[in-house]
């Protein structure tokens, strides 16, 4: 699997609602973070959402409770990924650079997000693991209503 | 003055029924905007937003646009409409920065950041215009407390510390929050909704909601720590957790001492949630502005509490907590927007039967010292506490 095709399965698994299994492409160590604003800095700046490996778990324990309101029901999305540029980084690393544009139904309302991309990613047997996600809003910083639905 | 038809004293009724108008119509709306943003003392910044001489913020009073600035000259705070004299532009649209200086884009006038007109571009076509009057409009009071600071439209009326009444001694808590003070300096969550803005007011300080709308977090909280989570029967049971209407619409709900209590919810170590009317309130770990823009339209921005004195880990620490519950991918705030605020304005569409219930826990209600009443944590005292000095402002006369 190239890493372009790796950006492509972890998008169906999104789409198809299989959070579980996507949980699985994160290494232990993962970090899944979207920053807002021009300048991240999560020490100093608050971020949309900055989770370790165990808050990512979190998520996707709320999103399977059944109690989760604000994705009851869930939100319908199409990740397109697109631009994909590949930089080694590193012995068994590669930096992967993307554009993505999720489209989002919910409630009878369609949303668009689009932001710039960077995963890290872990080269493993024929497949990656993603040691880290950095998703970059270009809305970051607008006023923004339930994004609770897994980027 | 009377709201399509209806006076505004009918709108809450002696046995606390709410009509789902003072939620959905214009004309409540803009009396709001007359009476409870046009007099009373509203919030607009927090002093290390401001700390050197030319530092500005732009944000809202009420609907309208305004900039906070320290005086490059006086170091003194000004709030000034952010509104060209000439034909209106707003004459910055930065969020926050510093400058000597606002020039008006559009034809180019200057005025200082104290507000006074500057500079007219080829002037020779105004003979008669008196500069001196042409300032950028300054509210005509500004007054700090504790660090947060609010201005007035009106010329006169109650001082700052007499508006806040009870509500100080709380303030203070939260300016002691870290070794050295506190400044809101990591930005803030901002969200909108399709909403009344009272809604948020509400929901800040609603107990009852939390084991229903946060079920889902209530289940990761357990599976966080190990055992069942012990905020609801805190909130349900707990003596010592109570909710207190301070007087002057602002409120309280405390989780035990209001120096050391803690929500035990992981959602900020803010020993209380507190109001401070009209639209100003402190939850988790950060300070809440809410911004009415339409009776049906919202924003709100979440600025998180840093400690100042404290090394950056901790700091840090304080805005994983407040990601994790809070802002538009938080595991608790998406809740609220969902059911609080978008079902609720979903709902009030059903007019044919348009009356809210708001007694809950009236009949209980205790006096406290200083004109307090005190009720149980999961009871409708905060939401009461707000709509009395609401009726109080918008019956008044005009």
């Amino acid at each position: 699997m190239t890493a372009e095709e790796f950006l492509y399965h972890e998008a169906a698994l999104l789409d198809d609602r299989r959070f579980e299994e996507w949980l699985t492409l994160f290494d232990e160590d993962a970090l899944y973070w979207i920053p807002q604003g021009d300048e991240p800095d999560p020490i100093h700046h608050v971020s949309i959402a900055y989770d370790d490996r165990r808050r990512l778990r979190e998520r996707v324990l709320r999103l399977a409770s059944g109690f989760a309101h604000s994705q009851d029901p869930p939100s319908r999305t199409c990740h397109l990924i697109a631009n994909v540029r590949t930089e080694p980084a590193g012995d068994e690393e590669l930096e992967v650079a993307s554009t993505l544009l999720v489209a989002e139904v919910r409630r009878n309302v369609q949303q668009i997000y689009a932001g710039h991309v960077r995963h890290r990613l872990i080269a493993r047997e024929d497949s990656f693991l993603i040691r880290r996600k950095v998703v970059r809003l270009v809305n970051s910083d607008v006023p923004l209503g339930n994004l609770s639905f897994l980027i | 003055m009377t709201l399509s038809g209806t006076a505004s004293s009918e709108l809450i009724t002696d046995d606390w029924r709410i009509h789902g108008s003072v939620y959905t119509s214009a004309d409540v709306f803009a009396l709001e905007q007359r009476r409870l943003f046009h007099g009373p003392w509203l919030y607009v910044a927090h002093e290390s937003e401001l700390r050197e001489p030319g530092d500005y913020k732009t944000t809202f009073a009420g609907t309208q646009p305004v900039i906070v600035t320290r005086g490059s000259d006086d170091g003194r705070i000004r709030v000034l409409l952010n509104r060209c004299r000439h034909r209106g532009a707003a004459v910055c649209h930065a969020e926050s920065g510093n400058a000597n200086y606002f020039r008006c884009p559009y034809h180019g006038w200057t005025y200082r950041n104290s507000g006074e007109l500057r500079g007219i571009t080829y002037d020779d076509a105004y003979p008669e215009l008196d500069r001196e009057a042409l300032g950028l409009v300054a509210l005509p009071r500004v007054a700090s407390f504790a660090g947060f600071i609010f201005a007035t439209f009106a010329d006169a009326g109650p001082t700052l510390e007499d508006y806040l009444g009870n509500a100080r001694s709380y303030l203070e808590i939260v300016a002691g929050q870290g070794e050295a003070g506190i400044r809101l300096t990591a930005g803030s969550h901002r969200l909108a909704y399709r909403g009344n803005w009272k809604l948020q007011v509400e929901n800040t300080i609603d107990n009852y909601h939390f084991g229903f709308v946060h079920r889902s977090f209530l289940d990761v909280l357990a599976d966080r720590i190990g055992a069942a989570p012990p905020i609801v029967q805190n909130i349900m049971n707990n003596p010592d957790w109570r909710t207190i209407d301070l007087g002057g619409g602002h409120s309280v709900h405390e989780f035990g001492d209001p120096h050391t209590g803690n929500n035990q919810g992981q959602l900020g170590d803010l020993p209380f949630n507190l109001i401070i009317f009209p639209n100003l309130c402190f939850v988790g770990a950060q300070v809440r502005h809410i911004l009415p823009k339409a009776a049906d339209r919202t924003e709100v921005r979440l600025y998180p509490i840093m400690h100042e004195g404290e090394p950056d880990e901790a700091n840090a620490a304080i805005l994983r907590v407040h990601e994790s519950f809070y802002g538009p991918a938080g595991m608790g705030g998406a809740d609220d927007i969902e059911v609080a605020f978008d079902r609720v304005s979903d709902g009030l569409g059903a007019v044919e039967h348009d009356w809210l219930i708001m007694s809950r826990g009236v009949h209980r209600e205790q006096p406290g010292e200083n004109g307090t009443l005190i009720g149980h944590a999961a009871d409708e005292v905060p939401q009461r506490a707000f709509y009395r000095q609401w009726k109080r402002l918008m019956e008044d006369a005009a």
